[in-house]
């Protein structure tokens, strides 16, 4: 009798459990596979060296923007929000555009928000809030 | 005024089910008309089946197991599915499916075989061999015993083939006896020429052949003395019958009989359910098994366990690795949708400053996907103007002259 009942729990398991997490499981690969290959295609096109992004990490993040702007400053306003205020010269204005635009494949952020700008005696003061994803 | 009595048999070879009927007189027995019915038309079948019982109050129902799982042993457990052969040999199998078929005796072909031979076996070893429903049993025997037994299927085997494989079973049975069957005897239950003479060759022994149907033989071994002891059903829920085949009288014991067979046979199947690892028994058949059994059993068995071991497992992972993929895809959609957000914003910002150009400096802006909101030096109104509606042409340009020459001009999206 606990075989029969074993075997048709079984079957139960099979049909309910197995199959449908087996078909979601490859439903899903494809899906990722689809999407990866889009922000491939994305990060070629903007000459991005790969898209697999970090958690934004403040320290790495000010080194890495060291060598680009004149100063880079990042604090924590709360709990997933970054504000970075990028002091540059106004002439680099291209510089800041090429790296917003592909920040998102080197860092899990997104601009919270809008960018705000403040010019005083050439230099360019940028203020963008990054969202942790 | 007793009623003649009527042996009625029937055996299913291949998709067919053959029904006849036969008058046992004191000089003999006649045989009626075969029917034959496809499994499809079971219940015709059993219908005529029912119409003959009815006709012939003193009657049989007789029929034969070709089963393959059985086996001429020299002792049996009580449990045992067994019938008696001779003095000192049974035949023993392991299931016993009658299909829903009423039947009151049910005869192995060894047995049909021994009653055939056993006048002719003496002290040397004679192979037996009995051709039913395209399957060989065969069995060595001598006068006093049946040493040993083997069923070979022939289905799809050439007649060659089917030759060889009795070679080895001699040659099987060699080993264990360092004995050669001396005569072979064979009886076929069709007209099978070419199978005779491929043994024929393959032995290289004289073969005598026996040609009858199994109908006819069925009818013919109901008349041997104390044939009851003789069938599967076990012998404690059968009637007596007496010797003599002008006293064959059974009254209204069919019903009887046949239900006590159901509960023998059904306590038989559960105990051999139970005991599954027979090598023999596919998986399938274990599992079909399960189902088949009509009395339960408290223990676990691997055949069970094992499927439903691997259905947790793979749904199990499947489930774990679901899990993760779809954190995985969250976090892709999560940074596409980032990435055209910030592609998009920076590509109206980009717009802006072009479009200010030469002809004016930004002061302090606000640059957001849904407002601007800009304040500069302009030295190019109109073209600054211009250029800054083309993008925008919801807005509002203002400008405001300054002290020192200059004016400043402010920027704002609708």
């Amino acid at each position: 009798m606990i075989n029969k009942i074993i075997l048709i729990l079984t079957l139960i398991i099979f049909g309910v459990f197995v199959v449908p997490s087996g078909m979601k499981y490859f439903e899903n690969s494809k899906t990722l596979e689809n999407k990866e290959l889009q922000l491939s295609n994305m990060a070629i096109e903007l000459k991005a060296k790969n898209i697999e992004a970090k958690e934004f990490d403040e320290i790495a993040f000010t080194k890495e923007t060291k060598s680009l702007f004149t100063e880079t400053k990042v604090s924590k306003i709360d709990k997933n929000i970054y504000k970075v205020v990028f002091l540059l010269n106004k002439n680099q204005i291209d510089k800041l555009h090429s790296y917003l635009e592909t920040v998102a494949f080197k860092y899990l952020v997104k601009i919270d928000g809008a960018i705000e700008y403040q010019e005083n005696n050439g230099t360019l003061k940028v203020i963008v809030n990054f969202k942790n994803l | 005024m007793k009623s003649e009595f009527v042996s009625i048999t029937y055996y299913k070879e291949r998709e067919f089910y053959y029904l006849s009927h036969a008058i046992h007189t004191k000089e003999g027995f006649i045989a009626k008309e075969i029917k034959q019915f496809h499994e499809t038309q079971k219940d015709e079948f059993l219908e005529n089946l029912e119409t003959l019982k009815r006709e012939h109050p003193n009657h049989e129902v007789v029929t034969m197991s070709l089963s393959e799982e059985q086996i001429v042993t020299e002792k049996i457990n009580e449990s045992d599915i067994s019938s008696k052969i001779s003095n000192t040999n049974f035949v023993v199998q392991r299931k016993l499916d009658t299909a829903g078929i009423p039947a009151t005796l049910i005869f192995s072909p060894f047995t049909i075989l021994y009653q055939e031979y056993k006048n002719i076996l003496n002290d040397n070893l004679t192979l037996i061999i009995g051709l039913f429903d395209r399957k060989l049993f065969m069995m060595f025997a001598t006068k006093n015993k049946i040493h040993q037994s083997w069923v070979i299927g022939t289905r799809g085997l050439s007649e060659r083939q089917v030759a060889q494989r009795v070679y080895k079973c001699m040659q099987a049975y060699y080993k264990i006896s360092f004995t050669f069957a001396d005569d072979v005897e064979m009886l076929v239950a069709d007209d099978s020429p070419k199978l005779l003479k491929a043994i024929h060759e393959e032995l290289g022994k004289r073969i005598a052949l026996a040609q009858n149907n199994i109908h006819n033989l069925l009818h013919n071994i109901v008349t041997v003395p104390n044939v009851t002891h003789m069938n599967f059903i076990p012998r404690e829920i059968q009637k007596s019958k007496k010797d003599d085949l002008a006293d064959i009288r059974l009254e209204d014991k069919n019903k009887d009989s046949i239900s006590a067979f159901k509960t023998v046979e059904s306590e038989h199947k559960s105990q051999y359910d139970y005991d599954s690892e027979d090598d023999g028994v596919s998986f399938l058949d274990k599992i079909k098994s399960m189902f088949r059994s009509k009395k339960t059993t408290s223990s676990l068995s691997l055949v069970a366990i094992l499927p439903f071991l691997f259905s947790v497992i793979t749904g199990g992972i499947f489930f774990l690795k679901n899990n993760q993929l779809e954190e995985k895809l969250a976090l892709r959609d999560a940074q596409m949708t980032s990435q055209l957000y910030n592609q998009n914003l920076v590509s109206i910002s980009d717009k802006i400053f072009r479009a200010i150009g030469k002809n004016g400096e930004i002061k302090s802006g606000l640059i957001s996907e849904k407002s601007i909101s800009l304040k500069g030096v302009v030295w190019g109104i109109e073209p600054l103007r211009e250029s800054l509606i083309s993008i925008y042409n919801e807005s509002d340009f203002v400008i405001k002259p300054l002290g020192n020459m200059s004016t400043e001009f402010s920027f704002k999206t609708k």
